[in-house]
């Protein structure tokens, strides 16, 4: 899967294990707004990683999209998502779908198997 | 031209002195981005609390903090976040919802950041070297983050929300 983790996601440890699973991950912007980061990612043909949910909703309804990944919080320490969670649930997702997410909206919270 | 309000937003008109009108304004545009509704609904649940904590027969009163008694109530007020404190790493941001304050040069969230290193268990300097950040700006996002408790649950839980609306019914079975 190809794919854009939003900053405030972008750890060191979820952006490697993504790589050492065989994602393809673009480098994160820094600095920018959620706005520019969507285009960014689109141009790249990429799916979006994100915790912000609200915002990336409302930019992935306002055209086609090559997929967006949701991550929330629970406040519960016992069903809060790690990166090795987060990555385990990337990989179930490229195996459930293998043609892709295109135009889906996805939360990875519920691919927690 | 006119616009229509959103349905669930409703107009509301006051008569008010010029200098009550000038109060307001300067009031949103100091804490609340020139957002009047926030600054008057803010006001108005203050207010509500302090109403509310008379009622129960307290005393709303001002101290020092090394003079707190052992148990109190504090109201959270949206906005005031930053009074009081001098964040160095720390500043807020022109964003649609989102009040609570963001890591200088970069689209991190000071809540979400603590947030993280907790789930993770990553201590400040581990934190720090993930994000690539100075370990300052991880321990003030950390001290932010314990202050703004309540803000920083209201916004995730916006995401909560938002995110839900996609979750599957059923995880695919293997």
């Amino acid at each position: 899967m190809r794919l854009y983790v939003d900053e405030d996601s972008a750890s060191l440890q979820l952006l490697a294990r993504l790589r050492a699973a065989g994602h393809v991950v673009i480098e994160p912007l820094r600095g920018l707004s959620d706005a520019l980061c969507w285009r960014h990612a689109q141009t790249d043909r990429a799916v979006v990683l994100t915790t912000n949910a609200r915002d990336f909703v409302a930019l992935a309804s306002t055209g086609a999209h090559y997929g967006l990944l949701l991550v929330y919080r629970e406040n519960d320490p016992t069903r809060d998502m790690t990166a090795k969670d987060i990555a385990a649930a990337v990989d179930r997702i490229a195996e459930t779908y293998p043609e892709g997410i295109s135009d889906q909206i996805l939360t990875l919270n519920g691919f927690r198997w | 031209m006119t616009t229509t309000p959103p349905k669930n937003r409703h107009r509301l008109f006051a008569d008010v002195p010029e200098a009550t009108d000038a109060q307001v304004r300067q009031t949103a545009r100091t804490f609340y981005r020139g957002v009047v509704s926030d600054a008057v609904t803010t006001a108005l649940e203050t207010f509500e609390w302090v109403v509310d904590a008379r009622r129960r027969g307290k005393r709303v009163i001002a101290t020092d903090a090394d003079m707190l008694p052992g148990t109190f109530e504090e109201p959270v007020i949206a906005g005031l976040e930053r009074l009081g404190h001098e964040w160095t790493w720390l500043v807020s941001r022109d964003h649609p919802w989102r009040r609570q304050l963001w890591v200088k040069g970069r689209t991190i969230a000071a809540g979400d950041l603590a947030r993280t290193a907790a789930i993770e268990g990553w201590t400040a300097e581990e934190a720090a070297r993930e994000f690539d950040l100075p370990v300052e700006a991880v321990l003030e996002a950390q001290r932010y983050a314990e202050m703004a408790r309540d803000l920083i649950d209201a916004e995730e839980a916006e995401n909560r929300i938002a995110a839900q609306r996609h979750e599957p019914d059923l995880a695919p079975l293997r």
